[in-house]
């Protein structure tokens, strides 16, 4: 097993307007990226289990090929910077994928 | 430029942000590119800004940028253009920006340009009628626009189109100041005014909108110009160091979107199903591949900003190990005393969050490690209140509490948190939240965006 963090060459998280987050995660290796891909470690079930966030919250997780990437929309858990904000820009919320093992 | 391709030179990726690097910027100016683009906005600001009206940047640095930017289309007689002036993209962000262009003019000796002012604010009272006589639909998963949704707003805008930049050009505008836009808009609108694909002009836009964040490796306010031909458009970097790959541009393609293949810009989608990367030097992308695919029905999106109070903040740090097993417990029972002179949150008079960094303050309910493990940790008391004196009194009683509170072992009795200062350090400061996430759909794109012209 590899660490996530230890195969791609990008893991952010970005707002996506203000309701929705947005994962990227992008490689630029296309044997590496077939490799995570063919492996299923990036998916809804998976990304749900390393936040501790219902299935539901999570909108997509798209296979984007042209860029070997893969591209995660998820709920935020509240609207950006409203009471409570803890990340305006979620320019951090990404840190729990970098442990993500891939077989 | 040449008759075979249009090219476009994103001066800034956020306008004032920081200052421009002006060495790129003249390398660029001097491939003589056929318009000087800069956005402003950004909707990650938050919506304070657009609530309040207060300006994100400062003046001097909004200067800055909009001299290089002035001085450099005069000199070549290219269009100029700026989206969501002042950060949000108000009417009087617009004005701001159109008054320090006028100083600029007189200071550089620069006149007989003209000047459009796009304006893209929407009235509250004109959106909740709307909104009672017709469904006005909702981006995300939520039910069609309230009418009392859009009256508890300060403020609202509506993101532009391509159109009211494109009919600015029609009239020979020298300079556009455009309220809040879609940036792959503001970026697309000199190629496709030039006949160029639509679709190939909006992703481009879409790909220098944010400037050298879609070269590799990344380094801040350095020029990108993108190149629209017939069937595809180069991305090229200026400063020395930058490299625009494959991988680099594929990957801001997906920057701040929710979905990398479907780019939704007011009246349709660029499709990117197709799309295509290509190394065509070392240092220059080139693209190809993207679709338009019109929409039903010409909508834009809303962004609107309601007032929620006011907030008061006091930072505090433990560094005792039984203090920092203990913070859960600490902050309940910080919270029981505010509750006591205030009554339960619950009731609305006030919101009080702790932010524990160390422990989840950044990830929340989402943060998967289970345990504190650093030797020290801070607290962050954020209270919100319609009352200023309200709020800033919260966070004082928050700190003493926290000074104060027992809980069982505790060794430290004379105080039981290091305070950065004994007294609350940022209070009555008004706080904003978006309040809307719908669609406006329009009859005429040009409709909201009223635009007026002056002679510099």
């Amino acid at each position: 097993m590899t660490r996530l963090a230890e195969l791609a060459n990008e893991i952010s998280s970005k707002n996506a307007g203000s309701f929705t987050l947005t994962f990227d995660i992008v490689f630029d290796d296309p044997d590496i990226y077939a490799r995570v891909k063919q492996s299923g470690v990036i998916s809804a079930e998976a990304i749900a289990s390393a936040y501790r966030m219902p299935v539901e919250d999570i909108l997509h997780v798209v296979e984007f090929d042209p860029g070997n990437a893969f591209k995660v929309a998820v709920r935020r858990t509240r609207p950006s910077g409203s009471i409570g904000e803890t990340d305006v820009f979620g320019a951090q919320q990404y840190a729990p994928l970098l442990d993500l093992e891939v077989p | 430029m040449s008759n075979g391709e249009t090219s476009v030179l994103c001066a800034s990726g956020a306008l004032g942000l920081t200052p421009m690097h002006p060495d790129s910027y003249w390398m660029a100016v001097g491939e003589q590119p056929d318009a000087i683009v800069a956005d402003a906005g950004s909707g990650d600001i938050g919506a304070d800004y657009l609530g309040s009206g207060a300006e994100y940047n400062p003046r001097e640095w909004e200067k800055h940028d909009l001299r290089l930017m002035l001085v450099a289309a005069r000199q070549l007689g290219v269009p100029m253009i700026v989206g969501s002036a002042g950060g949000a993209g108000t009417n009087a962000s617009v004005d701001r920006y159109a008054e320090i262009i006028r100083e600029i003019a007189t200071e550089e000796a620069l006149a007989g340009f003209s000047l459009a002012r796009i304006y893209a604010e929407v009235e509250v009272k004109e959106l909740a009628r709307r909104a009672e006589i017709e469904q006005l639909p909702a981006l995300g998963g939520g039910g069609p626009l309230r009418a009392e949704e859009a009256r508890r707003c300060a403020r609202i805008v509506a993101m532009m189109g391509v159109e009211p930049i494109l009919a600015a050009l029609d009239r020979s505008a020298d300079v556009i100041v455009a309220g809040r836009s879609c940036d792959d808009a503001i970026f697309g609108a000199v190629p496709i005014h030039a006949g160029r694909d639509r679709a190939l002009s909006l992703h481009m836009g879409k790909t220098i909108e944010c400037g050298p964040l879609v070269a590799t490796p990344i380094v801040m306010r350095e020029a990108i110009v993108g190149t629209v031909r017939d069937e595809d458009f180069l991305v090229v970097p200026y400063h020395p160091d930058q490299r625009c790959t494959p991988a680099s541009v594929a990957g801001h393609t997906l920057y701040e979107r929710i979905n990398p293949y479907r780019l939704a810009v007011p009246g349709g989608v660029v499709d990117l199903h197709e799309v295509s990367f290509e190394a065509h030097t070392d240092r220059i992308c080139r693209v190809t591949g993207a679709r338009w695919d019109p929409a039903e029905r010409y909508a834009v999106k809303l962004e609107g900003s309601a007032f929620v109070g006011y907030r008061a903040i006091f930072p505090f740090g433990l560094r005792d190990p039984l203090s920092i097993a203990s913070v859960d417990l600490m902050c309940d029972e910080v919270a029981s005393e505010v509750t006591r002179q205030y009554g339960p949150a619950e009731e609305g008079r006030y919101h009080l969050n702790f932010h524990i960094y160390g422990k989840d303050a950044i990830l929340g309910e989402r943060e998967p490690a289970p345990t504190i493990t650093s030797h020290e940790i801070c607290v962050v008391i954020d209270v919100v209140a319609s009352d200023p004196d309200d709020a800033k009194n919260i966070a004082k009683l928050a700190k003493y509490c926290s000074l104060r509170v027992h809980y069982p072992g505790k060794l430290g009795t004379a105080g039981g948190c290091a305070m950065l200062a004994d007294e609350v350090l940022m209070y009555s400061i008004p706080r904003y939240e978006w309040a809307l996430d719908h669609l406006l759909p329009l009859n005429d794109p040009l409709e909201l965006f009223p635009t007026e012209w002056e002679t510099v």
